[in-house]
């Protein structure tokens, strides 16, 4: 009985020590299920009109969103950028997960797409990042 | 005689109205501009090292008077480790009540820098930066490197986390640096409409 008590204790702390392992050094991974689905247009509108509100609503919350792609831009660091069309000057844009992986030559300018991604806030323009394409 | 008077005058004001055009459609061309500003910090200790980059600063730089802005997003810094991110979001930098960092400032000596001219300029820039709310004069010298590709713009200072109010629980004291090193690095355009 001792023994399997002790052989018990033993299990628990061998699983409580790889689960704070694996925590400690879980890396950052791209956006997963998402919590709103809107478009490019939409999305910036509620920004620009009440940016607190937006704020409230959007921050931290994986978004999908759908819209017409007005620049791809990768920079030195190989980060690639996808900009979607949101209002005048400014609209959406997507920081793409991983983009070492992704073919640049995909994204087209004037194309619609989808893409989710983490919501960071707005800066002129509304700002995802992790993005990754959604279905 | 009177005709070419008259004709002196008349294209003298010609050619004065053009060069005020001139100068106009320079001043034009001299707001340079960003949205995928690199900034990166750097903390320091015996026993840590940490490091977060942000791809995805703004800023404007008025070429003519020197006035500067730059604004960044707290969430859109990443860390190496998701746990590491989670925490300077939620217990140091409270990124959901202050979600953003702001600079406004001024290179003091934009006089020296010639946009037209190829080169590395060093600039000395002066102003308040933003960080959890709370506002701090800062000092720092960057270089500008005019190119055919915009400018290159490069700056290195230190901040105190605890001059923004930021507090560090004893528990992980050791492993943050007091003086975080904060690299910007981008690449402005001219801006147009």
């Amino acid at each position: 009985m001792k023994k399997l008590i002790f052989l018990l204790i033993l299990v628990a702390a061998i699983a409580g020590g790889l689960y704070f392992f694996s925590e400690f050094n879980r890396g950052l991974e791209g956006a997963g299920k998402a919590d709103h689905q809107i478009t490019a247009t939409k999305i910036f509108e509620e920004f620009d009109n009440d940016e607190k509100a937006a704020n409230t609503k959007y921050l931290d919350k994986v978004v999908e969103v759908e819209g017409i792609i007005t620049e791809v831009k990768k920079n030195k660091e190989g980060k690639l950028t996808v900009a979607m069309e949101g209002g005048m000057l400014f609209g959406v844009t997507c920081e793409m997960f991983e983009s070492d992986k992704i073919d640049q030559n995909k994204f087209k300018k004037g194309q619609k797409i989808k893409l989710k991604g983490v919501c960071t806030g707005f800066l002129s323009d509304v700002v995802l990042v992790r993005c990754v394409e959604a279905g | 005689m009177n005709f070419r008077k008259y004709f002196f005058l008349a294209s003298s004001c010609f050619f004065l109205f053009l060069a005020s055009f001139n100068a106009d459609a320079q001043d034009a061309a001299e707001k340079y501009f960003t949205k995928e500003g690199h900034i990166k910090f750097h903390s320091e200790t015996p026993i840590e090292t940490i490091e977060a980059d942000n791809y995805k600063a703004t800023s404007v730089l008025d070429a003519a008077s020197g006035a500067m802005e730059f604004a960044v997003l707290i969430k859109a810094f990443e860390f190496e480790k998701a746990l590491m991110q989670e925490h300077f979001n939620e217990n140091y930098m409270e990124s959901d009540e202050y979600p953003k960092s702001k600079f406004k400032g001024k290179i003091t000596n934009i006089d020296e820098v010639d946009f037209a001219k190829e080169g590395t300029y060093t600039v000395k820039v002066v102003g308040d930066l933003t960080i959890h709310g709370e506002t701090n004069p800062v000092e720092a010298e960057g270089t500008f490197e005019v190119g055919k590709e915009g400018i290159q713009a490069m700056s290195k200072f230190v901040v105190k986390p605890a001059d923004y109010g930021i507090k560090i629980p004893a528990v992980v004291v050791e492993n943050i640096a007091e003086e975080i090193e904060i690299t910007v690095d981008l690449n402005y355009q001219p801006f147009t409409r």
